[in-house]
């Protein structure tokens, strides 16, 4: 949990390096019998191997707990926790416009310091009640971090002083417990060296939340994270020679506990799905390409068997809506995949059961279109067969692809010895699903002020929306929000077929290239704003209206969860843009529905609201603060933005 | 008689550790160590591309002296051999959803910067020095673009040494990592041992983005620029 300062503010950054807990009553840092929780295996690499912190934003983790990791501990009675903030770089504040004290500047990063002068200072707080943890049990432990601001920065970029500091929360009001036993039928014939995992997803993606080795039971326990307003789960079973078992669509609520979500798996043997992700129109592989295994819900209808689809079709790549995702793998720089595991912990895809028949894999690289396919691996032969693979003998896949040629244009150049650097991005027309974004940043340097560029985009039949985004320091150092002004192209023609250019290539005369409209230096700005009577699927999108055809193409907006009306409430925002005019959309998510893949499509609600955010006054010092132009007529850098108030949505 | 020789060839294993370990003591990353009086160079920059597993992203990396731009997925290290700082990282989620890319700075085994997104395609930078290089525009793409990928086995510790014809570099780190050799002066090698023997090692060499040598096995393996 987190909970930020009072203030409007962008992000409350907050670095972690772990969590450590001690039997003793009232510990300090140099008690002895302290345990380590190291930072989950997506930040560093896992299991206590340093270095890497876990960054939490405690404004959008304010509504509702969020998982850090589950961690061995000697079986006991702990009372002493000590949260562990990176002492080199705790974090970060990013503030609104007009928030950071006088004359400093809003939506940049400023570092934050401990008052107390040292950083090594311990976040650390005796429980109310022991913590009891028992053999081949989880305990939940619930912190509330908190940051207080003691005095804001002296002038820009110095850092913010604050206090953290972390108390214990009651769990049952934030987490709800799922439990279950595996029953597992026959016995494998091959060595295996993983135990059984039951993982817990967000519902039809393949983000995990908790993951759980079985018990020597074969019983497990999930603590997950729930709101008063239903979170939902998909749940499966994977490794120790057995076949994939999944739930599909488990909703939670604070406090529930759910006891009987058995799952049945059958022993057979492991073996590897591999195979090359290439590019269908150059024939290169495709570098980080993600794979994801399918696997049917256990009361999947029509009924799936594991061993009995034909070869050549699968239940899951027949009946995707059924199936949850229990393997993802990535491809190496030459597009080959999965990369190697270990032999106590392989690759997700050198785990795949053996014979099982209702499997499929969905390939996504960024600007292709995905590929859907059945799989089947046979452990003795090492024969992979999959309906969409361009071998017989392995799954290599050739994803298509079409493009835009377009052209960015800046009002004025950068002066000498500068550069702007600058991102396009593509979304389905009329959402904020984006699709793809370039591979490297265009380049303008001095006396550049146009640079075409070619973005991979995936063959839909559907028009894109454009949007292109300078990624401007401040004061020279990484800043998180753009200086220049959005520029926005609605409704784009997608390209017709495999291959093919949006405007079409080769022929003469030379195609005019797309054309977005000047990017100007402006500078900072920020919206702050309530919404009212927001739920967990609330969330606010700031428009821009492409100035040829008046179309609106959603920009950005609020982070997912970051609203709620139940205790702990939020219904406030703060969003970073530009100066410019915008229009201001509310969209809702509908209810989840037990059983069932929550819909990932918000709908607008109410009427969008015109905001216009001003532009600061220019000035020459400091200059460039986050962009310059070679206009000398007047001053030529953005000064000390202000703050702008939308009105409730 | 067999735990004898099970003690012996973990002693064996220890001091092959010791051995390789000089690197490892300052931390991750790569190293130049000093000949003579001359003293050794403080660890070479190493940026960490960590999040959520599997996610997509896009890269532009530069020193003072070169661009390289990496497409790939979380997690991955990537360090610069032969390095002239500043060193700045932009980087793209190449992804819509909402899963963490965190960019890590580290120098040794310490986390000195740090710079996360967990918006839809969000774009984050990094650089090891407060201001700079700031505005300045990135220098030229390499060329020759020279790469070496451990790629795995994942979360394998290793050590080693990648050098040209005139420079040696000491490595430790931790696969999945791409070393960026700036300006190498002739054909590279690189002979790397594995720290924990999690499983074969697995290495591609590239040049200008087409791989040219791949390399199976352990605990030591060598790789050699053809």
């Amino acid at each position: 949990m987190g909970q930020g300062p009072p203030g409007n503010f962008a992000k409350i950054l907050l670095n972690i390096s772990g969590v450590r807990i001690n039997p003793a009553f009232n510990a300090d840092v140099s008690s002895p019998g302290w345990v380590t929780i190291a930072v989950p295996s997506q930040a560093g690499t896992g299991n206590g191997q340093n270095p890497g912190d876990v960054q939490i934003d405690l404004l959008h983790t304010q509504t509702a707990a969020t998982f850090f990791n589950t961690g061995g501990v000697p079986p006991g009675t702990y009372q002493t926790v000590q949260i562990l903030v990176n002492d080199t770089d705790p974090g970060t504040i990013v503030p609104a416009c007009a928030s950071a004290g006088t004359g400093n500047e809003g939506c940049t990063a400023y570092p934050m310091q401990f008052t107390n002068g040292s950083l090594r200072s311990p976040v650390i707080f005796t429980l109310g009640a022991p913590m009891i943890v028992t053999e081949d049990a989880t305990a939940p432990l619930v912190i509330n971090l908190a940051v207080s601001i003691d005095s804001p920065p002296a002038i820009s970029g110095q850092p913010y002083m604050v206090s953290v500091t972390a108390s214990e929360v009651d769990a049952r009001s934030f987490l709800a417990s799922v439990s279950g036993t595996i029953t597992q039928r026959g016995v494998a014939s091959g060595l295996h060296f993983t135990r059984q995992t039951v993982f817990a997803e967000l519902s039809g993606t393949n983000t995990i939340i908790e993951s759980v080795p079985l018990k020597t039971k074969r019983t497990y326990t999930l603590e997950l994270p729930a709101d008063p307003g239903g979170t939902t789960y998909d749940i499966f079973v994977s490794g120790g020679a057995g076949t994939y078992a999944a739930l599909q669509g488990i909703t939670v609520v604070p406090g529930l506990g759910l006891n009987n979500e058995n799952m049945t798996t059958v022993a057979t043997n492991a073996s590897t799905l591999a195979g090359v992700v290439s590019d269908s129109c150059t024939g290169l592989g495709i570098p980080g390409a993600q794979l994801e295994l399918l696997a049917p819900k256990t009361t999947a209808t029509p009924s799936s068997s594991p061993m009995a689809t034909p070869t050549g079709s699968s239940f899951c790549f027949e009946h995707p809506n059924q199936c949850v995702v229990v393997a993802n793998a990535s491809a190496d720089q030459a597009g080959n995949y999965p990369l190697p595991g270990t032999t106590r912990n392989p690759s997700q895809f050198a785990e795949v059961p053996a014979g099982q028949r209702d499997l499929a894999v969905v390939v996504n690289a960024s600007g292709y279109t995905s590929l859907s396919s059945s799989a089947l691996t046979r452990a003795m032969t090492k024969i992979e067969t999959c309906s969409a693979s361009s071998s017989t003998t392995e799954c290599d896949f050739s994803l298509t692809t079409g493009y835009i040629n377009g052209v960015v244009n800046l009002v004025t150049d950068p002066p000498p010895g500068n550069s702007v650097l600058v991102q396009v991005f593509a979304e389905n027309s009329g959402t904020n699903e984006l699709v793809s974004a370039l591979d490297q940043p265009l380049t303008f340097n001095s006396g550049v002020k146009s640079v075409q560029f070619t973005l991979n985009v995936p063959i839909t039949q559907e028009p894109l929306d454009l949007f292109a985004v300078a990624i401007d320091p401040f004061l020279g150092g990484p800043d998180p929000f753009t200086g220049h002004d959005i520029s926005v192209l609605a409704d784009i023609p997608g390209p017709s077929g495999p291959c093919v250019s949006v405007p079409p290539g080769g022929a003469a005369p030379t195609p005019t290239p797309i054309a977005f409209a000047p990017m100007n230096c402006v500078g900072h700005g920020s919206i702050i704003g309530t919404v009212q009577n927001p739920d967990i699927g609330t969330s606010v999108e700031v428009e821009k209206l492409d100035p040829t055809n008046n179309l609106p193409v959603q920009i950005l907006g609020t982070s997912p969860a970051l609203f709620s009306s139940n205790p702990p409430t939020n219904n406030a925002y703060t969003l970073c843009v530009p100066p410019d005019s915008y229009l201001l959309q509310r969209f809702e998510l509908p209810p989840s529905t037990p059983g069932a893949s929550p819909s990932s499509t918000p709908t607008p609600a109410g009427a969008a609201q015109a905001i216009m955010v001003p532009a600061p006054a220019s000035t020459s010092s400091p200059c460039p603060s986050t962009c310059s132009n070679s206009d000398l007529t007047t001053f030529p850098c953005p000064g000390i933005c202000a703050a702008t108030n939308a009105n409730p949505l | 008689m067999r735990d004898r020789l099970l003690w012996f060839r973990r002693l064996a294993l220890l001091s092959a550790m010791v051995l390789l370990m000089p690197g490892c003591n300052s931390g991750f990353g790569a190293f130049q160590e000093g000949v003579g009086n001359t003293p050794n160079r403080p660890p070479l920059a190493a940026l960490r591309v960590l999040g959520q597993p599997g996610l997509q992203f896009s890269a532009q990396i530069s020193d003072a002296d070169a661009t390289w731009g990496v497409r790939a997925a979380v997690p991955l290290s990537i360090v610069i051999v032969n390095n002239v700082t500043p060193v700045r990282m932009v980087a793209t989620k190449q992804s819509g959803g909402n899963g963490l890319l965190s960019l890590q700075l580290t120098s040794g085994f310490v986390v000195v910067a740090t710079s996360a997104t967990s918006d839809p395609y969000g774009t984050v930078s990094l650089q090891n020095n407060p201001t700079h290089p700031g505005f300045a525009p990135p220098p030229p793409d390499a060329n020759p673009d020279v790469r070496l990928f451990v790629r795995g086995p994942l979360t394998e510790r290793f050590a080693g040494l990648f050098e040209d014809s005139v420079k040696g570099f000491e490595i430790s780190d931790r696969a999945p990592t791409l070393f960026l050799f700036d300006n190498p002066d002739g054909a590279v090698d690189a002979t790397v041992t594995q720290i924990q023997t999690l499983g074969p090692f697995d290495l591609e060499l590239l040049l200008n983005g087409i791989v040219v040598a791949t390399a199976h096995g352990g605990p030591t393996v060598t790789i050699r620029q053809p």
